[in-house]
């Protein structure tokens, strides 16, 4: 059996889509940062809608950071090649 | 080269009306599955009374997931939107091919909505239940097509794999499953979910259909932009030899890592059957499914963004929130996640260029509970709409071709495990499938759960 956590311990990160731990969050403020991106992309966010968006960005911008901080060879140019595979 | 020929059982119905009713009258009464949302009879029966006897699928029954246009059908593609839309003026260009190859479209089968999910928990549609335990999910999103062919109603079915969405239903429901290299299957007149990730192909309860019906399909769409230039490359019915032991290799590491006993035996199982004798631990796949994650929100967002505007709250909620979310990410992430996928390519090309064939889960565990939200395995607690992506999605940004095989008696529930080819050798693919087959260790059983429109043996 797991150890209990002792009171008091910051929860440890939810887990990711197959169980490991995610990157802490990176993004100060999630909210305000999806309410601005949906001005500047012509979208409105309905009051019912906009929980659930900012929970998804939040954890979309969590593994954002895992590719962010990938150990990449230097590209030189920006084609990611999006159609060119295999 | 010879074409490859699909099977029949002695006793079979070989009259294409005959088998063609039987699977309509199969599709019909499995309604308490939630398999078809359309069920095409009168097509097709008129198309069964004009099959050419000499054709290669002569009268083969088949099924399409509902994101495949067909001439005169609204394509739902999951969605309770897409009902408004006018019905296809053409039919896809696999369903179109299969057709031409004697094979007879019955229905289109149910889907999570716009393909985006693993469990066909379908918000407007309904559940598709698991012919093998219809308390638990057929998997998806291609699980009505999957559980077609588990159920005995047809032999082959047509579905897409853009995360995993043929793979993993394949493994919850017990059959092959194809995810043919990208580029070698056209998507002509497949409603996109996400344009740089999307691939078709095809399921069967046997190596035999599934050779036959893929041979169909083949051949270049300039219609498809992302469809190659290659001239068809039928397997044909001889096949090719096996690889070697040392050139088979089984995923190690984090393909070991999240998974129950029965997944690992399974793997176990189909290593020994093959005389696997390598092992290489692919780099990064946590990066590789962040990737694949981002890329798809992101470009599927942009597909959908009209509908994102217009019509919001007519998706199913939780879709509805990721695309949005996926509306207003940054480029910089979207660039990124790509580079990211042509870096893990380039390593499977070369992992590829030492190993033939590579084998790894499909899933972490077999068809869990509809409803359920969460999942523990190996100890583990997983979200199951995205846990059941685990060991599919950071293959699919690579684009190889893979095969699901399944395998019984793990457990009551069936269990699937990938086998991976070098690009555009799907031939390496089949010769493995065949010889687990012929051994018994990759074997798809019709469903016990009535009803069945083949003959059951």
């Amino acid at each position: 059996m797991a150890p209990s956590r002792p009171p008091d311990t910051p929860a440890p990160p939810a887990p990711a889509a197959g169980g490991e731990p995610l990157p802490d969050p990176w993004i100060e403020d999630v909210a305000a940062v999806v309410d601005h991106a949906a001005r500047a992309a012509g979208l409105e966010l309905a009051d019912h809608q906009r929980p659930g968006v900012i929970a998804q960005y939040s954890r979309a911008s969590r593994l954002a950071r895992l590719v962010l901080e990938a150990p990449l060879p230097e590209a030189r140019g920006a084609d990611p090649g999006t159609d060119a595979l295999p | 080269m010879s074409r490859a020929r699909p099977s029949r059982r002695a006793g079979a119905a070989t009259d294409p009306r005959h088998r063609v009713a039987r699977a309509l009258d199969a599709a019909e009464a499995a309604a308490p599955l939630g398999i078809f949302t359309e069920i095409l009879r009168e097509r097709a029966e008129a198309r069964a009374r004009a099959v050419d006897p000499a054709a290669p699928l002569a009268g083969l029954p088949f099924a399409a997931k509902n994101l495949f246009d067909v001439a005169g059908v609204v394509t739902l593609a999951g969605s309770r939107i897409n009902r408004d839309d006018p019905p296809a003026d053409a039919d896809a260009a696999l369903v179109e091919r299969l057709e031409a190859a004697g094979a007879v479209l019955v229905g289109l089968t149910n889907m999570d909505e716009y393909a985006y999910g693993y469990t066909t928990e379908n918000s407007h549609y309904g559940a598709t239940h698991n012919p093998w335990d219809p308390t638990r999910t057929a998997g998806g999103s291609s699980g009505g097509s999957a559980a077609a062919v588990a159920a005995g109603i047809v032999p082959v079915a047509l579905g897409t794999d853009t995360n995993g969405s043929i793979r993993v239903p394949a493994a919850l429901s017990g059959v092959f499953g194809l995810k043919a290299t990208r580029g070698r299957l056209s998507r002509r007149g497949v409603f996109p979910f996400v344009p740089s990730l999307d691939h078709a192909g095809l399921f069967a309860r046997s190596v035999d259909d599934l050779a036959a019906a893929y041979d169909a399909c083949l051949g270049p769409d300039p219609a498809d932009p992302a469809c190659a230039a290659r001239p068809p490359e039928p397997l044909g019915g001889a096949g090719v030899a096996l690889p070697p032991p040392d050139r088979i290799a089984v995923a190690g590491g984090f393909y070991d890592s999240l998974l129950t006993d029965e997944v690992r035996g399974a793997v176990a199982r189909v290593a020994e059957a093959l005389g696997a004798a390598g092992r290489i631990e692919p780099p990064d796949p946590e990066r590789a499914r962040a990737a694949g994650f981002l890329i798809t929100t992101i470009e599927a967002a942009g597909v959908h963004r009209e509908r994102l505007r217009r019509r919001a709250d007519d998706f199913d909620p939780l879709i509805r929130d990721r695309l949005l979310a996926g509306a207003l990410m940054p480029a910089g992430w979207y660039l990124q996640a790509q580079r990211l996928r042509r870096h893990q390519a380039a390593w499977w090309r070369q992992a590829l260029a030492r190993h033939d064939l590579v084998l790894a889960p499909a899933t972490p565990c077999a068809a869990p509970p509809l409803g359920a939200e969460e999942m523990i395995v190996a100890g583990t607690r997983l979200p199951v709409r995205t846990g059941l992506g685990l060991f599919v999605q950071p293959l699919t940004i690579v684009g190889m071709p893979i095969l699901t095989v399944p395998v019984h008696g793990l457990g009551p529930l069936p269990h699937g495990v990938q086998l991976v080819a070098p690009p555009w050798r799907e031939d390496l693919l089949v010769a493995a499938a065949r010889r687990l087959e012929a051994a018994g260790v990759a074997t798809a059983p019709i469903a016990p759960a009535p009803p069945a429109g083949e003959d059951r043996p």
